[in-house]
This record gives C-alpha cells, structure tokens and sequence, in this order.
C-alpha cells in the first residue's frame, strides 16, 4: 500500500459532500469551487473534478445555469437542487456520525500507545 | 522560428505554436480516452475542460499577439493532472499499487486493447501491411516480404484482401489512435514520446526535402523506392482529389444501389429457393431437379444457405466499399468482424468445393439390365415395327432419342419421362423372335446404377402383325445428371420380313444391313434378314451406300440384284 494512494483515496471519498457543501449556500462557478478545493487541499489537480460534476448533475443532486462574465465566454453556475440538498443533509449526518466514531476510536488508541 | 495555429478554445481565440497545439490536442484526446467508458457526460465533461483550459489560458496570456507554447500547456496539464486523473473508476486509480502485479485491476489499467489501424506514416501503398505488423507486434519488412511471397502462391489472390483491408481499415490520424495501433498506454509520457518523434519526422523530412533539392540541382535522381511510391500515391491523391470527389460519390452512389440490390435479391432468391423453387437468381443452380442437390452429404437447404454466403460475404464487402467511397468518415468493420466474415466465406467455400467435388465424382458407375421378351410372331411372316408415344405426354413428333427429358407428375410423385431409346433389329440364332430389352442407369456404385435401372418402367405390345414398342419409359430417377437409357434389340429369325413404321424414324440407332443404308432411309421400306443381315427389298439404289453389294451382286448376276439373297 502506498500511503500517497490511501490519501487520495480518503481525499476523493468525501469529494462529493465537499461539493455539496459549497454548494449549500451559495451558487457558485465551476472555477470558483475548484479554487475553495484547491485552497482546502481538497484535491491536487483539477482534473478529477469535471466528471465529478456532470456526474452529480446527472443525478440531480446538482443544476446549472449559464450566465455571462465581463471577461471571457459565459460561464457555468452550480446550484444545489432540493435532491442535492436532501442528499446533503444526509451526508452531513454520516459525516459527523463518522467523525465522531473515528475520533473516538483514534483517541483511545492514542490514549493507549501512551 | 515556429508556426503558429489559430484555435478556438471554449469560444476563446489563441494563437499557439505548432508544438504546443499537438501537445494539447493530444492532451485531450488521451482524457477522452481515458473517459471512454462514460459516454454520457464524455462531451460535457471535455467542453467544462476545454472552458477551463482556455480560463487558464486566458490569464497567462494577457496579450492578444501573444504565443502559447509548450511551457504553457506543460503547467496547464500540472494544473489539470495527468488523463488517468480524470477516470473516475475507482479501481483503475486507487487500490491498485505497484508492489501488486497480479491485481486484476492493475493489469486492466495496464494493458489497453491493441487495435488494427493502417499506419499512414509508414506506408508503402496504404500502410495495411504496417498497420499489420503493429498489430502482431513485427518489423513491417516481414509482412511486406510475406505479403510478396503470398502473392506469387495466390496467384494474385492477396491484391482482393489488401484492398479489402484498405478499404475497411480505418487509418490510425490521433495520437491515442497511433497508440493503440501499437498496443501502448495512453498516457501523458507515450503521448509526449509520439509527439516528439512526430516533430523529429518533420525535421528530417525537411531535412530529406532539402537535400533532394540540392540533388536536383545538380541534375542527380536519388530517391528510395519506398519514397517514390508513397510520393506517388500521395501526390496522386492531392492533385486528383477535388476532381475524382464528384465522380467517386456518383460512383460510390451507383456501387451503392447495386450492392443493395444485390443483397435483397440474395435474400429474396435464398427464401424462394426453400420454399417455392422456381423464382430467384439461382432458379438454374437451384432448380429441383438440378443434379446438385441429388445424394449429396449435406441437405439441399445447407447447401443454399452456403451458396447463399458465397455470395453474400463479397456483396458485403462490396457494400462496405461503397459506403466508404461516398463517406470517408465510414470506418468500416473492425478486424474481429472482418476475420469472421472472411472465415465464414471460406468455411462456405470449402463446403461448396466439397459439395462440387461429391459431386462431380458422382455417376461413375454404369450399369444395366437385360431382360428377354418372347415375341409370338409366325415364321416367315411380315412384322410391322412401330413405336407409340405416351397418351398423356409425348406425341408422334416427338418420338425422338434426341428430345429432351420431361419432368412429369405422376400420382403426386415426380418422374422424368424419357426418350432416349434405341431400337436396334438382330438376327436370331434360332427360329425363335426376341425382344431383348437393357436399360441402362448409373449411380455412385454400380449396385446402385443397377438398382436404378430396375425402377425404369418400359412396356411393349404385340399384335398379330405389329411389334408396339413404347417410344418412351418413365423413371423415378430425376436426378438430371444421371443418364438413363434403353437399348431394344428385336431379334428375329431369318426369313422374317420387317417394315419400319415412320414412328421409329428417330428411335433407330445404326440399325445393320448389309446395304448399309441410313437408318432414316430404313423407313416405309420393307427388309428380310438373311444370313448376312437385314436386306432391303424395296429401297431405291441411291440409299445403298454398300459400293460393294451392287458390284457383287451385279457381278454374280447381271439380271437382278436382290435375288442372288433372297
């Protein structure tokens, strides 16, 4: 095992709900999710995100618009629709279940190995 | 010093330098590749990417006259990540690792799927022969070297099947496509490698280009045969192109039409000749009573379908070519296909050839049978000899051993109905009259042929004065190969006199006498057997061909001819 996969592996996990989330609040451009990613060191390259998105699209957790720029050609906006946010709200649920149990079990290991 | 190419991407306008747009463009071509198994959103997905691209672009390039170039497309692809980076397949991404060489997901990702493409870079004529050396993983010099051995084996046949595979064969145009011509992965490092022997072609072809002028110029001629072939087709492709373009869709059109025409009529003739036998372009070959289908291994039915693809399989092809004469987007068959139907031609041919050779190996034996009629004719007396023809099916004209077979209907059971009788007049050793009757047959053995001549069915009748013989006989066997035939000898003894009815005109068959008349001449006369044969009594003297039989006989005695016999 190659812990450079492992990472990418838990990174692309939880892409999804990281989407989401950005999503939640506000609509946003398909530059602008990939820039809060980057920032969060979400992801490393932007490539894996294009299928992701057409792939939620294409499920209808997600919709778009289009909408023109002052600079450049018009540009794709990403909005949550009411499946999306269902969805959300469900990952959210696992999420902080699992961060909960994760965190507990980490600890005590912890604990432990001191 | 650079070209640069114009491009629009994600309604962007960019110049960009020659390099950089190949790198790019096959940059793109890979993440189709590697996005292959999504269909759906695959064009979606490369417009987001194109878009994103050009953003990227955009802001590097802040000047309208500015070149993008290699480093530009190098970061964007940094930014982007490698085409295996956009797969979204879990597996071909995530688990596998290096130290695991038997995971099946590994060798998946590993192994892509080598095609059959012609190589148009490394081509003698159409580049199938290199095309076909990626394919099994050789140098392109043997299968050229084979393909010229072939030719002098095949008779030429290998020119078809190149051009099939010309036809058929879609050229490898795309990097991934040159690629996957010769069984490589398709990722960033193989296409950067293509790319650069790309470029390195180029310069030596300028190079090459350069010399050839310096060359001529100096009034040398030096080129490889290689060289002037390619020249030649190539060069023969740019000038004639926009002229033949017309001519080739009309021709293209018409070969079309034809091909269709073809094939439904295949189909058409195909269910004809199993269910109504008489309709259809094969009505000769398929005839029912064509010899063909008579005691072969294979069913009548298998046999068409064979034929059938004997001819199906070329027009195929032929529609193929069509297809891909009007449209040079038409990619044709892939190789799998190509091979079966190839195969299934062959495999038809063989079972025809077979068929053919059963067959024509068939009615070797001959056979017959005899059988002797007590004829109750008084001594001495006059027989008058006719022939009838069928009450239903034959007339007086058409008593003749050289009418052709009928094939009649007789109680729901069909049966050949057949002239072919030879009447023959024989002195008899005793006093007694015969009619000798042997029917002739054939068959694959000779039981067989003697078997068949039993199911032949002949009558006579005899009256007091006349001898009836049937003009005919009917047989069950209407295998039409198979030759049937019936020898009557009537045997009288000497003494008796014989008048040949006209019904018998054409049924004689060098009838002997000793004035070795024609038989056609024989007829309304009356003839006496004697010890040396039948003799005429009442023929003029232009009908006696015997020189011989007039001189003795004047010789012998200057008053008459025919007493000295009589």
């Amino acid at each position: 095992m190659k812990i450079e996969n492992t990472k990418a592996q838990m990174r692309k996990g939880v892409l999804e709900y990281c989407i989401l989330s950005l999503l939640k609040d506000n609509d946003a451009y398909t530059t602008e999710i990939l820039a809060q990613l980057k920032e969060a060191k979400m992801i490393v390259v932007e490539g894996t995100i294009y299928p992701l998105l057409t792939r939620l699209k294409n499920a209808g957790l997600l919709a778009y618009r289009w909408e023109e720029s002052t600079s450049g050609p018009p540009r794709k906006y990403y909005t949550l629709t009411k499946n999306g946010n269902n969805f959300l709200n469900e990952l959210h649920n696992t999420w902080t279940e699992l961060t909960t149990a994760v965190d507990n079990l980490t600890k005590e290991k912890t604990n432990e190995n001191e | 010093m650079n070209k640069t190419v114009n491009i629009n991407l994600g309604g962007v306008f960019f110049h960009i330098d020659e390099e950089a747009y190949q790198m790019l463009k096959n940059y793109l071509d890979s993440i189709r590749f590697s996005l292959r198994n999504d269909p759906e959103g695959l064009e979606e997905i490369l417009n987001d990417i194109e878009a994103r691209i050009s953003e990227l672009l955009s802001e590097k390039v802040k000047d309208n006259r500015q070149v993008v170039n290699t480093t530009d497309i190098e970061e964007i692809i940094s930014i982007m990540g490698q085409p295996e980076d956009y797969s979204m397949e879990e597996e071909s991404n995530d688990y596998t690792t290096e130290e695991d060489p038997n995971n099946p997901f590994n060798s998946k990702r590993k192994k892509y799927k080598k095609k059959f493409f012609r190589d148009g870079e490394d081509k003698f004529i159409g580049g199938v022969a290199a095309g076909f050396a990626h394919y099994v993983g050789v140098e392109p010099i043997w299968i050229r070297i084979l393909f010229i051995i072939s030719l002098f084996i095949g008779v030429g046949s290998p020119i078809l099947v190149y051009l099939v595979l010309w036809i058929l064969l879609p050229e490898a145009r795309t990097t991934s496509e040159k690629l996957q011509m010769q069984g490589k992965d398709i990722n960033i490092s193989n296409i950067q490698k293509t790319v650069s022997e790309n470029v390195e072609r180029i310069s030596k072809n300028v190079e090459e280009f350069g010399q050839k002028i310096k060359k001529k110029d100096l009034g040398g001629f030096e080129s490889s045969v290689k060289n002037n072939s390619q020249k030649f087709f190539d060069g023969l492709g740019n000038v004639m192109k926009k002229i033949l373009l017309a001519i080739r869709k009309i021709i293209g059109i018409v070969l079309l039409i034809g091909s269709i025409v073809m094939i439904v009529s295949l189909i058409v003739s195909l269910f004809s000749v199993n269910t109504l036998n008489h309709f259809g372009i094969f009505q000769e070959i398929f005839d029912n009573n064509s010899s063909f289908f008579f005691e072969n291994t294979f069913p009548i039915w298998m046999i068409s379908i064979l034929i059938f693809m004997l001819v199906l399989i070329p027009c195929i092809f032929w529609l193929l070519l069509s297809l891909r004469i009007i449209s040079s987007n038409f990619k044709g068959f892939n190789l799998p296909t190509i091979l079966t139907l190839v195969g299934l031609w062959f495999i038809s041919l063989l079972f025809v050839i077979y068929s053919g050779i059963e067959f024509s190996s068939y009615s070797v034996n001959r056979g017959n049978t005899n059988q002797e009629e007590r004829l109750e004719f008084v001594k001495n007396d006059t027989i008058i000899l006719k022939a009838l023809p069928h009450e239903k099916y034959g007339s007086y004209s058409k008593l003749s051993r050289h009418s052709d077979d009928q094939f009649i209907l007789e109680n729901n059971e069909q049966k050949k109905y057949s002239n072919q009788i030879r009447i023959r007049v024989k002195k008899s050793n005793n006093e007694n009259s015969l009619l000798r009757i042997q029917k002739e047959s054939e068959g694959k053995t000779f039981k067989n042929a003697i078997a068949n001549t039993e199911l032949i069915d002949y009558n006579f009748d005899t009256n007091e004065k006349e001898l009836l013989l049937n003009g005919y006989f009917i047989s069950p066997t209407i295998n039409k190969r198979i030759d049937e035939e019936i020898d009557l000898d009537v045997i009288i003894p000497v003494g008796t006199i014989i008048y040949f009815d006209d019904s018998v005109k054409y049924l004689l068959s060098n009838v002997k006498n000793v004035q070795r008349i024609y038989d056609r001449d024989m007829i309304n006369h009356y003839f006496i057997m004697t010890k040396e044969g039948l003799e005429c009594l009442d023929c003029p003297d232009e009908v006696i061909r015997n020189e011989d039989y007039i001189k003795t006989t004047i010789d012998k005695d200057n008053v008459s001819i025919k007493v000295n016999y009589y």
